[in-house]
């Protein structure tokens, strides 16, 4: 069996300086020493040197380790141990470092065989594994109590307890993939793509709800327009298409005029260029359509016809109007000629009162023009210059006025009234002169008017028109026999407008039945999603998906069944020992038998622990703090006598956390049991009353280091005392 | 499956209830596997399995028929039970679950029976057993038969079905 030999450790945990070396070879070391002096470096050290980075972190399955969990002392640039193990073979040395802050480049390993071969690297991990035969798990079950493993039991609520009893049992590689199966959430991964899909679905089917309440629409519209619910197919639109082209071509040769061609739709997508095309040519026929030309041409000189007829009687009332006029008015201011006598006579009658006035003063008229030339002189001229002789004369107007006022106006007031009578009379009769003239110029205009209305009157009709004539007769028998033959083209034209409205509800059936078939390849579009190679590539995502779930779910299953297997099989092999050192460390009367049943955790699906005593009732007691370290330390040491490995030394750290005096000394008991069978033990505690015990009845050798005074930039200092 | 089966499969729904819908699924599934050329067939409207079909091959199996518009269908113990039953006379115990939805198709599964417990169980989840080969020849086989059965299904209901299934030979153990 494999016994360790000696230790040395520097920058390791604990240990900022190199320690001495530790001798290890008598059957019982003992490190004493209070919390934080170093001892649990001691023992990490020799599973460090061992195990190197599988003692580290999340593979150690040590949860106070994930994290945190230092290798290199925070004063130290690097650690070093080195351990000497001592087999048949001989003393092999090992010594592991790592420098701090360089990763994996600053790990090293050099092992030195018995017969003096030196190895590095993966050579050298290969040969300490050959040399221990025992992966890291089974040491850490089987080799080295972990105070952690003893502190999760005793302190943890009984729901997490089964989980710490897993990881004593060297199960937690199982729990390990259990807790990242359910930390990857796979089922939540499906659920999330079902949803995704199904928020695809909603999409999809809105859009195809939309697009069938627009078909079923049209088609409602379809069927009122005479097609069969049956005829909504591309047969029926192509061969409608056709029939509109055969109906297009009788209506042609109905209207006497050539129709141009129309291309036949291929399929019911051309259907709306075949419509426009159609359309176009029907508008076109329908246009130069011989009733509708001759309609619309009639319609044309019907209007003209009443133009001309209104306009003539419009004339002739006018020409009547104009020459009542005159003759009106020479019957009450007489004719043209009698005016002009009348008006020279004013003016003789007019001269003979200048002459009387004359006589009456030679100077009043010259003073009267005078005063008239000169108030009628503007602002800016004087009016000092006589206007007769151009003499200047100061305020000559006031003068002239002067004089007019005081030496002739007296005189010649009679006869001024009578020449300004006079001169009213003759303007009225200039006056009514103009008018005569005026009469006389719109009696000639309403004559010619007249003559162009007749004049135009003869040329729409087509002959000369004499006075003999009435162009208004005539003019009404025309329109009469415009509307004769406007009769007759609309008898024609309503015959043809129904074939024309026959063809353009054919075209619009045409058009419904494309809208129809349109929607219904949209719909079909939709369903192509189906068949599109994303989709599938979905479809088969989806059923990836769901194996690889179940698969998952199988994994955990199988995984949760050889857990428990495995941990029926150890405590089987382990059972009687359990049990053996259970009622040596406990000594609880009422357990005269410790039978531990393994089920299945209903709530988490791993394992549960259920101790039961001989009589098959659940052990009660058990939740005492020391009967459950007191059980932890039994299932290890069970563990240990019932694994055969060849490793010949057990590692304890604080064993004794929560024992009571008796149980302690106990323990004590079947740890010299334990060094007696062959395997040296050391032993980590701060406790002075378990030291006693230890020191007391341990019947074989042991060397005794003392750890105190520690310092962070020291380290420990150890004492050895044999 | 094509909209316009869905739609008709919808409209058969609306008519009769989502009850009576099963059963008639249930009915134009069994005529589906009659056209692909299974015999024979047994229906049953009542206990056991809901079909049994037997491939040309020999290969004999027991459907329990599930529709739903949901996400997932609802196993009883009974149904279990009648899978369980029908695995010991050598039948290999299928789920057929059919979804109303855009797209989706009968799901064959073929669940192994350690693995089916009572309650809702997701379609999604039957998909790690589908057996797609005889989905695949399934899938237009219904089509063609809902098709052909949509209006006299409409107008008569489980009673026409009945009818058809006994002029295919399809024999019916129930009312």
């Amino acid at each position: 069996m494999l016994q360790l030999k000696y230790l040395q450790v520097e920058g390791f945990r604990g240990f900022p300086t190199k320690s001495d070396v530790l001798d290890l070879a008598t059957p019982a070391v003992l490190l004493y020493g209070d919390n934080h002096q170093g001892k649990s470096s001691i023992l990490n050290a020799i599973e460090w040197c061992l195990y190197g980075d599988q003692c580290v972190g999340g593979r150690s399955g040590i949860r106070e380790r994930v994290g945190g969990w230092e290798i290199v002392n925070r004063n130290a640039s690097g650690a070093t141990v080195g351990l000497a193990i001592e087999s048949e073979q001989g003393v092999t040395t090992i010594k592991r470092a790592q420098v701090k802050g360089l990763g994996k480049k600053g790990r090293s390993i050099e092992v030195i065989l018995p017969d003096g071969t030196r190895k590095e690297g993966d050579e050298a991990e290969q040969e300490i594994m050959r040399l221990v035969g025992l992966s890291f798990r089974d040491f850490a079950t089987t080799v080295y109590q972990h105070q952690e493993t003893i502190r999760a039991i005793v302190i943890q609520p009984p729901s997490e307890r089964n989980d710490a009893i897993d990881r004593l049992l060297g199960l937690s590689d199982y729990l390990n993939v259990l807790d990242g199966i359910r930390r990857s959430k796979i089922a939540d991964a499906q659920k999330n793509l079902i949803n995704q899909r199904k928020q695809l679905e909603t999409r999809i089917e809105e859009a195809l709800r939309i697009r069938q309440e627009d078909l079923k629409d049209k088609k409602r519209e379809a069927v009122d327009s005479g097609l069969d619910e049956s005829e909504l197919n591309e047969e029926k639109l192509l061969e409608g298409a056709e029939n509109v082209k055969k109906q297009m071509e009788e209506f042609a040769s109905e209207l006497g005029i050539s129709a141009a061609p129309v291309s036949s739709p291929s399929d019911w997508k051309d259907a709306p260029s075949f419509g426009d095309e159609a359309q176009k040519e029907l508008d076109r026929l329908w246009s130069e359509s011989p009733d509708l030309k001759e309609q619309s041409e009639l319609n044309a000189r019907r209007t003209e016809a009443d133009a001309l007829k209104t306009n003539y009687e419009s004339q002739r009332q006018a020409l009547g109007t104009a020459k009542a006029k005159p003759q009106e008015f020479e019957r009450e201011y007489g004719t043209q000629a009698e005016i002009n006598h009348q008006i020279e006579n004013t003016r003789k009658e007019n001269d003979a009162v200048d002459d009387q006035i004359r006589q009456v003063s030679p100077k009043a008229k010259l003073v009267e023009e005078g005063i008239a030339v000169l108030e009628a002189t503007r602002p800016d001229e004087s009016t000092d210059v006589c206007p007769l002789c151009g003499e200047t004369v100061p305020n000559l107007l006031d003068h002239l006025r002067k004089e007019w006022a005081e030496r002739i106006e007296a005189q010649v007031r009679a006869l001024k009234a009578r020449r300004a009578a006079l001169a009213e009379k003759r303007a009225k009769l200039i006056d009514l002169k103009t008018q005569h003239e005026s009469l006389t110029e719109n009696l000639a205009k309403a004559r010619e008017q007249l003559a162009g209305a007749v004049q135009r009157a003869a040329e729409f009709l087509d002959r000369e028109l004499t006075d003999q004539d009435d162009p208004a007769a005539l003019l009404s028998i025309e329109i009469g026999k415009i509307d004769d033959r406007l009769k007759q083209i609309a008898e024609a034209i309503k015959g043809k407008r129904e074939t024309l409205n026959r063809i353009s509800q054919s075209l619009n059936r045409l058009s419904l039945l494309h809208d129809v078939l349109e929607l219904e390849e949209k719909i079909g579009r939709i369903e192509k999603i189906a068949e599109s190679d994303e989709y599938r590539e979905l479809e088969n995502i989806r059923d990836g998906v769901a194996v690889f779930v179940v698969d998952v779910e199988v994994l955990d299953r199988i995984v949760r069944e050889c857990m428990a297997e495995e941990a029926k099989d150890k405590m089987k092999a382990a059972g009687d020992a359990i049990d053996d050192y259970f009622q040596k460390i406990v000594g609880n009367p009422a357990a005269q038998k410790l039978i531990v049943e393994i089920e299945e955790d209903k709530r988490t699906g791993g394992n549960s622990y259920t101790f039961r005593d001989q009589d098959g009732e659940e052990f009660k007691p058990i939740s005492s703090l020391g009967d459950m370290n007191g059980l932890a330390l039994s299932m290890f040491l069970g563990l240990v006598k019932a694994y055969g490995h060849p490793i010949g030394f057990v590692l304890m750290d604080d064993p004794s956390q929560s024992l009571g005096s008796r149980q302690k000394k106990r323990l004590v008991e079947v740890l010299d049991e334990v060094c007696r069978s062959g395997r040296n033990i050391v032993v980590g505690t701060m406790d002075s009353e378990l030291q006693e015990f230890l020191e007391s009845s341990l019947t074989r050798a042991k060397t005794i280091y003392e750890f105190s005074k520690w310092g962070p930039q020291s380290g420990p200092e150890v004492v050895k005392r044999v | 499956m094509r909209m316009r089966t869905l739609g008709l499969l919808r409209e058969l729904r609306n008519r009769f209830g989502p009850g009576p819908f099963g059963k008639i699924a249930q009915k134009l599934l069994a005529l589906s596997f009659r056209e692909l050329g299974y015999a024979p067939i047994v229906e049953r409207s009542v206990e056991g399995v809901d079909i049994d079909v037997v491939g040309e091959t020999g290969k004999k199996f027991g459907l329990e028929v599930k529709t739903t518009e949901g996400l997932s269908i609802g196993l009883s113990p009974n149904n279990i039970q009648d899978l369980r039953d029908r695995a010991k006379d050598g039948y290999s115990p299928v789920i057929a679950a059919l979804r109303l939805a855009v797209f989706e198709n009968w799901i064959l599964a073929k669940v192994p029976l350690d693995e089916l417990s009572a309650g809702q169980v997701l379609i999604e989840r039957l998909r790690a057993y589908r057996m797609s080969d005889v989905e695949n020849l399934l899938a237009p086989a219904f089509e063609r038969v809902v098709e052909e059965h949509y209006q006299g299904t409409l107008k008569n209901g489980q009673r026409y079905l009945s009818e058809q299934l006994r002029k295919t030979g399809i024999e019916i153990r129930g009312f």
